[in-house]
């Protein structure tokens, strides 16, 4: 008896870990770039984290040693990019290693510290400055600038202010990425509403929003026995704060640091208006989903229409070239504004190259090879859904040729703006988002009192010396 | 004097030189575990506190001392008090609900019966799972959507759905429900094997001269069982004020800072932040308040302790 007991406790513990362990859907999916996270958002539940991804091409005894974080879906064209450098340049064998973000940033001030920085690393502009200035990255003015390999006219201006760190340039933009609007045409359609129409400002957005969201039972927003807790078709989703928030402050006038540099407005009149903004979307007028932790991505809903307008990434595109179906019924446009004036902006990034401190000359010299390779074949980095760097390669017919790189590239160089460049800017970065979730989290939550007390946290980082 | 001093001052010598001979195969047999711990646990630690006096960049070879300064900003830190505070509720939660549940069921299953074993296994069996399966399922239990506590809830009792995780006021208590279902095997099993200390013949006389299950539970068992239960809750209180992957894989610490640890801030005011001076401050003042928070649960419950 002992023993059948003993039996049947071992076959439950092994079912209970092959259901632990097995298949199903993913857990509540991050509604974060593939790429560009360096930790999960605030308001979403975080993915499980993909493996270290590593392609080596070719075999040598001291090989181009390249650490980034793309592990997306993107991470797949650059492994083709990769691959084309390789065959292009037989002498330079090449070690590709991807890790997530969060285990990229504890690698590559280690690795910089102990001696044995690998010659070539992807991150993010926003970043720059604080590994700049933490010394963790070479000038590139003379390797790449002011030998005439590249014009610095030649990438978009204000990333290139965002990559200048005490008169020097940092890094070398590989794409600019950030937000773009996606919106299903069909169901505008079903709406009664013209896809080729979309709203100008805050006020027409809202009026718009309550047509296209719709309960189970077909009821809108602003109809008696609106059904708020079983909502088939959402207008809108509150997608990935580190760049729905700063978007939505532009437009309102608002942002998270002053322009001199050194004054948080987290808590001015205009923020405050900008976030409440986005409360009245989930809890005032219900056009919108709330902002919980484990809520379900912006694309699920997308791609089995249940969301009308997406505020997303460029990466999209990756998405989209899978769901051709979903793509039939997608157009892209400048995301559009939610402030009363109906002003535009939108926040823009780029995954960049620097070369590590402590890489010698030969490291350098290889780096700058595919540095230059990868820079200049934008054009095929542009099948995955971002937006070249080079402005020459944007003109290009072929990147013309593909809708939202198009879009995207003409709205990042009309109203493109870049996060405030600071030497702490993860840990600002983190002071907001966490008083933005603060704002966001429940009906009752106060808006104001939050970002006051995000405000005075950001104070208190711009004030250190 | 001085001629008769000096042979006895000899002796003497010879006398430890004897004993540590003796010794020496004990220092041996400590030795090698000695020199990990020095190298992996007491170096560091002396580091980490030396490191929480600068204002540590990793690139710098010459480090800028700023004295107590971090220590000073900490006391500042409204943060660093906010995840003390979750940190602390959350580590009560559990603390109380995996002993009281422990103890209880270990009561229940201290004697054979039908079954024992198996229930046994069964409930301990969550603690071999890994803390990044037990978030995996701990999203998928809590979840607002698709959560089997809300499916349960608003399906079969009628219930409204509720925000488990996204709600500043029951996220902890919903991390630490999570956190005993994955946890309370331990304490139960060191509960049964308390149990099994307490002499038979007690609980013989106790059922001749009438007392009942409650009687006996009060008197006999729960004193004779502290020995034990001081076992059981400062493990359990060191264990939960460390408190990391869960609040980082189910919540990310959200909704705002509604779930974040201290440990969680501090492996953020290293890794993202890279302010390492601080962050060793941090894990000093953690130290500190779990080494004395630990001997006052001993002086406290030793008092109470009948051996």
């Amino acid at each position: 008896m002992r023993k059948l007991s003993l039996s049947l406790a071992m076959l439950v513990v092994m079912a209970m870990l092959l259901a632990a362990c097995g298949g199903g859907a993913a857990p509540a999916d991050t509604g974060a770039a593939p790429d560009a996270a360096a930790d999960a958002p605030v308001a979403e539940a975080p993915a499980a984290e993909p493996t270290p991804v590593i392609n080596n091409f070719g075999q040598c005894d001291d090989p181009l040693i390249l650490w980034h974080g793309l592990t997306g879906s993107d991470g797949a064209v650059f492994a083709e990019l990769l691959q084309q450098f390789s065959d292009a340049n037989p002498d330079v064998c090449l070690n590709s290693e991807g890790y997530p973000w969060d285990i990229f940033f504890q690698k590559y001030p280690t690795a910089v510290a102990a001696g044995t920085p690998p010659d070539l690393v992807i991150f993010h502009a926003a970043e720059v400055n604080q590994m700049a200035n933490e010394g963790l990255m070479l000038p590139l003015d003379d390797i790449m600038f002011a030998d005439g390999t590249f014009s610095a006219d030649d990438f978009n201006e204000t990333l290139m202010a965002q990559l200048t760190v005490n008169g020097q340039i940092m890094a070398v933009p590989f794409d600019n990425h950030g937000w773009l609007l996606w919106y299903n045409t069909k169901l505008m359609e079903d709406a009664g509403l013209d896809p080729n129409v979309l709203p100008a400002n805050g006020a027409e957005f809202i009026e718009m929003a309550q047509k296209l969201t719709k309960d189970i039972n077909g009821k809108h927003p602003n109809e008696e026995g609106f059904d708020k807790d079983n909502v088939d078709v959402w207008a809108i989703d509150y997608t990935w704060p580190r760049y729905t928030i700063p978007t939505t402050l532009w437009q309102f006038g608002g942002a998270v640091v002053g322009p001199d540099g050194k004054t948080a407005t987290l808590d001015s009149p205009e923020s405050i208006a900008a976030v409440q903004f986005w409360h009245d979307l989930m809890y005032k007028y219900y056009v919108a989903p709330p902002a919980v932790p484990g809520k379900m991505w912006a694309g699920d809903l997308y791609k089995n229409n249940k969301l009308v307008f997406m505020w997303e990434g460029t990466w999209t595109g990756g998405f989209m070239r899978d769901n051709p179906d979903v793509a039939a019924l997608t157009k892209t446009a400048f995301i559009n504004s939610l402030a009363p004036d109906g002003n535009q902006a939108v926040k823009f990034d780029s995954h960049i190259f620097s070369i590590p401190t402590g890489v010698d000359q030969a490291g350098i010299d290889k780096a700058k090879k595919l540095m230059v390779f990868l820079v200049e074949n934008g054009a095929y980095w542009a099948t995955s859904g971002q937006v070249p760097a080079l402005k020459s390669v944007q003109a290009l017919p072929e990147v013309q040729s593909i809708p939202s790189v198009a879009m995207a590239a003409e709205q990042f160089n009309a109203i493109g703006r870049t996060d405030t460049s600071h030497k702490a800017f993860i840990e600002i970065q983190t002071a907001w988002e966490t008083a933005v979730g603060n704002a966001l989290a429940s009906p009752d939550a106060d808006v104001a009192a939050a970002l006051r007390a995000g405000n005075e946290q950001v104070q208190a980082i711009l004030d250190r010396p | 004097m001085t001629t008769s001093a000096l042979p006895a001052r000899h002796t003497s010598s010879n006398q430890r030189w004897k004993t540590l001979r003796k010794q020496l195969p004990n220092y041996l047999f400590v030795l090698p575990h000695f020199f990990f711990f020095a190298v992996f646990l007491l170096y560091p630690i002396v580091r980490g506190v030396q490191i929480s006096l600068y204002d540590w960049k990793i690139m710098l070879k010459d480090q800028n001392f700023i004295g107590v300064a971090n220590y000073q900003a900490l006391l500042r830190d409204r943060m660093f008090w906010e995840v003390l505070g979750n940190t602390a509720e959350f580590m009560i939660i559990t603390v109380i609900i995996n002993v009281i549940l422990a103890l209880f069921v270990a009561t229940g299953l201290k004697h054979k019966f039908f079954g024992s074993d198996f229930l046994r296994v069964l409930f301990y069996a969550p603690g071999i799972l890994s803390v990044s399966v037990i978030g995996i399922i701990g999203i998928r239990v809590w979840d607002t959507q698709i959560g089997i506590i809300n499916y349960f809830a608003t399906t079969m009792l009628g219930l409204p759905r509720v925000s488990w995780l996204g709600n500043p006021d029951i996220v902890i208590p919903a991390l630490a429900l999570t956190t005993v279902w994955w946890t309370f095997g331990f304490p139960m099993l060191v509960f049964i094997a308390g149990l099994h200390n307490i002499p038979e013949q007690l609980y013989e006389a106790a059922k001749i001269d009438g007392a009942g299950h409650f009687g006996t539970f009060r008197h006999i068992t729960l004193p004779l069982i502290m020995p034990t239960m001081l076992f059981v809750v400062v493990t359990q209180f060191i264990a939960h004020m460390q408190v990391f992957a869960q609040p980082y894989i189910i919540t990310g610490g959200g909704p705002g800072n509604a779930s974040r640890s201290a440990t969680m801030y501090l492996y953020e005011t290293a890794w993202k932040f890279f302010r390492f001076g601080y962050a060793s401050a941090i894990a000093v003042a953690l130290a500190a308040i779990m080494i004395v928070v630990t001997i006052i649960l001993f002086s406290i419950m030793r008092r109470r302790t009948e051996y």
